[in-house]
């Protein structure tokens, strides 16, 4: 055997793996988008159907009409839009401060920083529910949002991780031409790290689309509520209807995979060069 | 070298400078208008009715039904409007919105195991000086629905439906053991029996593993508990009664019937186990031949069983000295939390939707689902079968009743950890329920520090109708 062949051997042999694992990837939204097509009788048949007969495109007219839909995608939409603009500015700023600027106290900051990512949501729901309370902002979308422009310690870190890959000289010429240090996160850190931002707002925008718990706790008026908690309305004490459950939730996750198509390559170069991949 | 003009910003960098400070500006109004957008609605137009919030955990169909029945009461007021919000059903929003003091008016998203521990904690307030007021009584209810409702001598929570636990059986399986479908065990000696032969192994080799279980011992030790005769909690002196000569002669029982089957192995086969919503379901499937059951499975075997599953149900088999037609009882309780700015609104809308005619538009319609709390709608032609009179049965067995306990949570956790340590062989059960004793007697000295309701009257104060 020569070596072009070997090469097409292993070449052949990679690419049916991954075809492989992607199937294995893949088929449970296919068996979601197949469920959200099919008659509630088909759903559960004894023996497993992946193509419905008849193809019910009712279930979905029949989700988005059921609850109030289209109120709910823009209560998500702005929710995740203002958290993950939020969440970029704050944990740029924050990650500047600590990869450039030289200051006495950033490394034991950093530290405490670096603390809060390991206090589980759990022990701090409680008391964070009371500040919100005592605040009044109990029953409107402040709690989704604000806290986004105080930074999330682990966007910072990743953040943090790609700024230092800035050439520092390029950094120090920006400062001796004038540049403050605002300036120099606006027009030249942050242009530069486009990569690592897209990757946080990625992460931002598909955590805040899907929360559950956070809108469940601090959304009082269901007009109000995100599409999260609008899904869980198909499900009753003991029995779902899985068919609209399906369709809504199809449509549900189309954005997500939309917004990771379009913006695939910067994301795989972000995860790359921000060492989240490792 | 920099010489002195140098240090001047040049004219393209303040311009830069002035675009940026405009920026800036621009988004932290917009980021203001944002916020202030973010409330939300401040109010619905109520025709100057008084809103009351109301939050419920019924989904789906359930809260179709609930929704109509809403606007058909708040059609038919002047003076108050029910704003419902739907809150998912496993009650978490609720509470934490009790932790944090931040609650609706009235809820119906508090199952019954946790009404002692709200009522102890002053979170909901008592209903009887309303009930006293109104054309509403507990004598609607049977004793043990009654009793459901009251915690240390106060009514707490009125319900629509009540729920139940028992013991459903497939029918074929019975006919392929030798047994007779017809007749379920009468006693315990009996029921342990048909577990053993009604159990299979795979290639007839216990070694092999378990194919189908007669009987899961492992997991409902509160309801055996009970069948057993056990009480759990005294609220006069908030002492816990599980550490007993009963509860111990029960665990050993228990860990009896489960070591005939291996722990590890039953563990690893209950894990195998498909969702019980679904035609996977253990017992439809026949992995599991005997399962205890809520009076609701019915709705599930209609929806996911094979065409010809036989099934049958038979309550709890008791021991000697036991409770014969024992079961636990469960609800979702409409209450009105303590921190509700409208109370007595608050009430009339429980007492509405709780009452015999409302109840049979939710609980009955065309197919009842659950068993209603309501003797007279009980009565309803809808549960004129065999099935729902059993349910009706044990629901009004004097042997039913609630888990009425602070710290429900915590108690459920250590006692689970009795049946784990027990089953496991970690511990013997006196030495594990002494250990769970001490544990949760000491929790509840932690978060109980004045004296049990009972001897105060701190739990209606400020109550009026």
């Amino acid at each position: 055997m020569n070596r072009r062949s070997a090469d097409a051997i292993v070449s052949v042999t990679g690419h049916a793996s991954l075809l492989a694992l992607s199937i294995v990837f893949a088929l449970p939204f296919a068996w979601l988008v197949s469920t959200s097509l099919k008659p509630p009788a088909q759903i559960f048949s004894s023996s497993p159907n992946w193509l419905p007969s008849p193809v019910c495109w009712q279930n979905y007219v029949e989700a988005v009409n059921t609850i109030p839909f289209i109120r709910y995608a823009w209560n998500t939409i702005f929710v995740a839009l203002t958290s993950t603009f939020a969440t970029l500015f704050s944990c740029s700023l924050v990650a500047y401060g600590f990869a450039v600027v030289r200051w006495r106290w950033s490394r034991p900051l950093f530290l405490v920083m670096l603390a809060t990512v390991m206090l589980p949501g759990q022990v701090t729901m409680i008391p964070v529910f009371i500040i919100f309370k005592n605040l009044g902002w109990v029953g409107s979308y402040r709690p989704l949002i604000i806290p986004a422009f105080f930074s999330t310690a682990f966007f910072v870190f990743l953040l943090m991780q790609f700024f230092r890959t800035i050439p520092r000289d390029l950094i120090d010429v920006a400062r001796i031409d004038g540049c403050s240090h605002f300036d120099i996160y606006w027009r030249l850190v942050l242009p530069l790290s486009r990569p690592a931002l897209m990757v946080v707002a990625f992460f931002t925008f598909t955590a805040a689309w899907n929360d559950f718990l956070g809108p469940l706790i601090y959304l009082n008026d269901d007009r109000m509520y995100t599409l999260s908690i609008g899904l869980q309305q198909f499900v009753s004490q003991h029995a779902a209807e899985w068919h609209l459950l399906m369709a809504a939730s199809t449509i549900m996750i189309v954005p997500v995979i939309l917004l990771f198509l379009f913006m695939q390559k910067t994301f795989v170069e972000g995860i790359h060069l921000s060492g989240l991949k490792a | 070298m920099n010489s002195p003009n140098s240090t001047k910003p040049p004219r393209s960098t303040n311009l830069g400078l002035l675009h940026l400070n405009l920026l800036i500006a621009a988004i932290l109004i917009s980021t203001i208008v944002l916020i202030y957008w973010a409330s939300g609605p401040k109010s619905r137009t109520v025709d100057g009715r008084t809103e009351i919030s109301y939050w419920t955990g019924w989904g789906g169909r359930e809260l179709e039904s609930l929704r109509k029945l809403i606007d058909e009461y708040n059609r038919s007021q002047d003076h108050t409007f029910v704003r419902w919000t739907y809150v998912a059903n496993d009650y978490n929003k609720m509470r934490i919105a009790f932790a944090g003091g931040d609650t609706p008016d009235v809820c119906s998203t508090v199952w019954a195991d946790d009404v002692a521990d709200y009522a102890e904690r002053n979170a909901i307030v008592p209903l009887d000086p309303y009930l006293a007021a109104s054309t509403r009584s507990l004598d609607e209810y049977s004793t043990p629905v009654q009793e459901l409702y009251r915690y240390n001598n106060h009514t707490y929570a009125l319900s629509t439906g009540v729920g139940s636990f028992f013991i459903m059986y497939n029918k074929q399986a019975f006919r392929e053991a030798g047994l007779d479908p017809e007749r379920p065990p009468a006693t315990l000696a009996e029921f342990d029996l048909y577990a053993e032969k009604l159990t299979k192994y795979r290639n007839d080799n216990p070694r092999d593993g378990i194919q189908v279980l007669g009987f899961a011992y492992i997991g409902q030790i509160m309801s055996w508990a009970s069948v057993w005769g056990v009480d759990f909690w005294d609220p006069n002196t908030r002492t816990v009664l599980v550490d007993t000569p009963r509860m111990v002669e029960f665990l050993e029982w228990l860990k009896t019937n489960v070591d005939k089957y291996g722990y590890r192995s039953q563990r690893g086969f209950l894990s195998s186990l498909g969702n019980t919503v679904s035609p996977n379901n253990p017992f439809l499937t026949g992995q599991l031949t005997m399962i205890v059951v809520g009076e609701w499975y019915k709705k599930i075997i209609e929806m996911y069983a094979p065409p010809g599953f036989e099934w049958g149900y038979f309550a709890f088999p008791a021991p000697p000295g036991g409770r014969a037609n024992a079961t636990i009882l469960n609800a979702s309780m409409f209450t009105i939390p303590t921190a509700s700015r409208h109370k007595q609104e608050a009430w009339d809308f429980i007492a509405w939707i709780t009452a015999p005619a409302q109840t049979i538009r939710f609980r009955v319609g065309p197919l009842p689902g659950d068993m209603a709390a309501a003797s007279a709608v009980q009565s309803d032609p809808g549960y004129d079968t065999p099935y729902w009179r059993f349910v009706k049965d044990l629901v009004n067995s004097p042997n039913a009743r609630g888990i009425k306990l602070p710290l429900f949570n915590k108690f459920m956790y250590l006692m689970n950890q009795v049946e784990e340590r027990v089953l496991s062989g970690e511990a013997t059960p006196q030495q594990a329920l002494t250990h769970m004793r001490t544990t949760f007697q000491s929790s509840v000295a932690e978060v109980f520090r004045d004296p049990p309701p009972t001897t105060t009257t701190s739990g209606s104060q400020g109550v009026t109708p």
